[in-house]
């Protein structure tokens, strides 16, 4: 009886538990207040969401942290089930009442997704009361190709040194929601995303560090691309009195009238700094999901990710009640001779 | 004896049983959740003539579709067929053009030790008739 245990019925179970432990999958990308009174204050997390295995439960919540580090849970919706609806890409929010937070000078907004028996992500934002909102911290820390698990280093808020915080290697991000400048169009302002490094002993300016974008509308067709569709652009980090400020190491042309970006100098290209987002396929750039790779010298390498949500749709479709269109979907199982098949062997 | 055959038997047979439905709910777990996700990215307008009704980018389609399978069914199968056939939602008729408003799309797959996964979804474009 003991070989019959041994030999088949732990191997059977230990496949069938390793089976369904590895098959849902939760990414947070982003956190953001969305809207401010002063009375409240509204919260929007931004997740990829992949369930395979619907029989595994997924949740999140949002709380926040005061100064001592005791857990807050925001008023409202502020823990939810996550359902297979709720696919990628998708956005939860909630609403906090500025009474709750008890006047403290600094708090730390987190969203916390967790899927059981596969891990807990969670994604945090730095914010001071007294009204700016610009002090982020968005870490997620990459195993391979796959995030296995997020979690989050604390920054500590630069003006409060007298709280006597010691956090070794704090790295924090500043400006993070002027990245994208929207002004007549959309484009990314590398420079004035900037992050302060604290405690640390090691060299910023001789690490390697790059911006890469999912780039599905081949809008840059002259930036180098990688496997996952990703096209990323070195960056060149500088020093001021306000911290650690990225440009773009290649020299980027862009054109006027389509504000097609290239990093070839072609006829009436102008030389330009930011990256621009180019008017072809504006209309359906709903999300574009970026990521900022850092790589210093003695640091753990990591990416600081983000998906932002370009709002400029020419067209709405589907939901609109005032679209003229709508999409019908049926399903059978009815095998197609024409159609083109595409053998994947993984 | 017979009973240690016979229990072989039933657990060796459970056990085969939950791997291949498991595997068959994942990869049709997989299968509807392109439903949900994908076509909302597929959709482009104004490529053709300003203002003009949204098209499926074929190009979108199935660079999209293929990483959405490739991504999920990883852990379950190690090859399957994905096929796409495309056409124009008023006349039905087969369609080789990059914009288009039909999209069908279909997904095999072996299942170990079970019948072959074989499922496809229709996505048209159509304009709303209010009728008369």
């Amino acid at each position: 009886m003991k070989r019959l245990i041994k030999y088949l019925v732990l191997p059977v179970a230990f496949t069938c538990c390793s089976m369904t432990v590895n098959s849902p999958s939760i990414q947070l990308t982003g956190l953001t207040i969305v809207d401010e009174n002063t009375e409240t204050i509204r919260l929007r997390a931004y997740m990829k969401i992949f369930i395979n295995d619907t029989s595994k439960r997924c949740s999140y919540r949002y709380y926040w942290k005061d100064l001592d580090n005791v857990s807050h849970e925001c008023g409202g919706d502020s823990r939810s089930e996550l359902s297979k609806t709720d696919v990628y890409p998708m956005t939860k929010s909630t609403t906090i009442k500025k009474s709750e937070l008890n006047k403290k000078p600094t708090i730390t907004f987190l969203c916390q997704a967790q899927v059981a028996n596969e891990g807990t992500y969670s994604i945090s934002m730095k914010y001071n009361a007294v009204g700016r909102k610009d002090e982020v911290t968005i870490i997620e820390k990459e195993n391979g190709s796959k995030i296995s698990s997020g979690y989050i280093r604390e920054s500590i808020h630069p003006t409060d040194k007298s709280l006597n915080y010691h956090y070794e290697d704090t790295i924090t991000f500043l400006n993070y929601e002027d990245l994208v400048v929207n002004e007549f169009y959309y484009n990314f302002d590398i420079s004035r995303f900037r992050f302060i490094y604290t405690n640390g002993k090691d060299d910023v300016l001789k690490g390697n560090f790059r911006f890469a974008f999912y780039d599905r509308y081949t809008l840059f067709p002259d930036f180098p691309i990688d496997d996952n569709m990703y096209r990323s652009i070195p960056l060149t980090v500088n020093h001021d009195q306000d911290g650690y400020y990225f440009t773009f190491t290649p020299t980027m042309y862009y054109d006027a009238d389509t504000h097609d970006c290239s990093l070839l100098k072609k006829e009436g290209y102008l030389e330009t700094d930011t990256l621009m987002l180019p008017f072809k396929g504006e209309d359906d750039l709903k999300f574009l999901p970026c990521y900022l790779e850092m790589n210093i010298n003695g640091f753990i390498p990591f990416k600081l990710s983000g998906t932002f949500m370009l709002t400029y749709l020419k067209k709405h479709h589907g939901d609109e009640e005032e679209s003229e269109f709508y999409t019908n979907i049926y399903q059978d199982d009815d095998v197609n001779i024409n159609e083109k098949v595409v053998d994947v062997i993984i | 004896m017979i009973l240690v055959i016979f229990s072989l038997f039933i657990i060796s047979f459970s056990g085969i049983a939950l791997f291949s439905s498991t595997t068959y709910q994942a990869v049709h777990n997989t299968f509807e959740a392109m439903t949900y996700s994908l076509p909302s990215i597929w959709q482009v307008t104004d490529v053709i003539e300003p203002f003009a009704q949204p098209y499926y980018d074929t190009i979108l389609v199935e660079e999209t579709s293929l990483k959405h399978f490739k991504d999920n069914l990883s852990h379950y199968v190690k090859s399957f067929q994905v096929g796409f056939y495309y056409f124009d939602s008023s006349s039905l008729k087969e369609s080789h053009e990059r914009y288009v408003t039909g999209v069908r799309i279909s997904l095999r797959a072996e299942i170990p030790f079970s019948s072959d996964y074989y499922r496809a979804t229709t996505y048209e474009i159509r304009e709303v008739n209010y009728g008369c």
